[in-house]
C-alpha cells in the first residue's frame, strides 16, 4: 500500500514537472511567434500598402504631369513627393528601395517640367535631388544623362 | 534518460504550439488593421486616412482593371460606387492633411467610366460635369478627346 502511494506521489511530481517543461516551452514559443510575426507580417503589410496607395497617387500624378499645364503637372509631382515623405515620417514605409526609386523617377521629371518652362536653376536643382536619390539605391555613378533617357524611356508607357 | 526526453519533447511541443497560436493572432491582428487588409485601424491623423483611402481606390482600380472581373457589370458598378464613396472622404481627408491629390481627375474618371458602361446615364448634362472636371484638374480647354483616349487607354489592357 505505502509503495502504491510511493509510486503515484512519484506520477503525479514527474506529471507537474512535465507541464511546466510546457509551459515554459509555451512562453518561449509565444515570444518567438510574437517577434517573428511583428518583423515578417508588419513589414509585408507596410510594403503591401505602399505599393498600392504610392501607386495609385503616382498614376493620378503622372497623367497630371503628361497632359496638365506644366504648372499644375508639377504641383501634383511635388505633392507626390509630399505624400512620400509623410508616410515615411509615420513609419508606412515597407520598402524603402521602391520609395527611393519612385523619388528618383519623381525628381526627374520635375525637372522635365522645369524645362519646359525655361526654369535653368531649378532644373540644375530637380537633377541633383535625383542623382542623390538615385545614389541611396546603391548607384554611385549614375549620371543626369542615364536618369533622363531612363524617364523618358518610362514615360512613353503614361496614358 | 528517458526523463530527459520526455522534459525536451515536452518544451518543443510547448514552443511550437506557442510560436503557431502568438504568429497566426500577430498576423490576423496585423491584417485587421492594415490598410490593404480590413483596414479596421482607425486614425485621427488626416494623414493616416488619406494613406488608407488612396489604398481603397487603388484596390478598387485593380478589380476595375482586372481581366476576370471585365464582363462583370454588377461589380463594375459596384466598385465605382466605391470609388465615389473614397473620393468623397479623400476630399475632407486630403485637405486636412494639406495634400491635393488630383481628384477632380479621378472623379471624372468615375463619371466618364459610369456613362460609357450605362448610356442611359449619359447625356448633356454629365458631359458638362466631366468637362469641368478635366479642365479643372489642369488640362486643356479642348482636351475631351484626349481624356477619352486616356481612359480607353487606361481600361482597355486588363491585369
Amino acid at each position: 500500500m505505502t509503495s502504491i502511494n510511493a509510486g503515484g506521489s512519484k506520477n503525479r511530481r514527474s506529471n507537474r514537472r512535465l507541464i511546466i517543461w510546457i509551459l515554459a516551452g509555451l512562453a518561449v514559443g509565444i515570444a518567438g511567434g510574437t517577434v517573428r510575426a511583428s518583423q515578417t507580417a508588419t513589414r509585408n503589410s507596410k510594403s503591401l500598402s505602399q505599393w498600392v496607395a504610392i501607386s495609385e497617387y503616382e498614376n493620378l500624378a503622372l497623367l497630371e504631369y503628361k497632359h496638365a499645364d506644366p504648372i499644375q503637372g508639377k504641383q501634383s509631382l511635388q505633392d507626390l513627393l509630399h505624400f512620400m515623405d509623410s508616410a515615411e515620417a509615420r513609419g508606412l514605409i515597407g520598402d524603402k528601395h521602391t520609395l527611393e526609386f519612385d523619388r528618383t523617377l519623381t525628381y526627374v521629371r520635375i525637372a522635365f517640367l522645369d524645362e519646359k518652362s525655361g526654369k535653368a536653376e531649378s532644373v540644375h536643382e530637380d537633377m541633383i535631388a535625383a542623382v542623390e536619390h538615385s545614389r541611396k539605391l546603391g548607384k554611385e555613378n549614375v549620371s543626369e544623362e542615364t536618369l533622363r533617357r531612363d524617364v523618358a524611356g518610362l514615360d512613353s508607357y503614361i496614358p | 534518460m528517458l526523463r530527459s526526453l520526455f522534459k525536451v519533447l515536452s518544451l518543443i511541443t510547448g514552443a511550437a504550439i506557442g510560436f503557431v497560436v502568438s504568429y497566426s493572432a500577430v498576423t490576423v491582428r496585423v491584417a485587421a488593421m492594415s490598410p490593404v487588409g480590413l483596414g479596421l485601424g482607425k486614425s485621427s491623423d488626416p494623414f493616416f486616412r488619406t494613406y488608407t483611402e488612396m489604398v481603397r481606390l487603388g484596390e478598387a482600380e485593380a478589380v476595375i482593371h482586372s481581366c476576370a472581373n471585365k464582363a462583370n457589370i454588377a461589380s463594375q458598378q459596384a466598385m465605382s460606387r466605391s470609388e465615389s464613396g473614397v473620393i468623397t472622404e479623400l476630399r475632407t481627408d486630403a485637405k486636412s492633411a494639406g495634400l491635393t491629390p488630383p481628384l477632380d481627375l479621378v472623379a471624372a474618371i468615375v463619371e466618364l467610366r459610369s456613362s460609357l458602361r450605362d448610356p442611359k446615364l449619359s447625356g448633356p448634362d454629365q458631359e458638362r460635369d466631366i468637362r469641368n472636371l478635366v479642365r479643372q484638374s489642369g488640362w486643356p480647354d479642348d482636351s475631351e478627346a484626349a481624356f477619352k483616349m486616356v481612359l480607353t487607354r487606361l481600361d482597355g489592357a486588363c491585369q
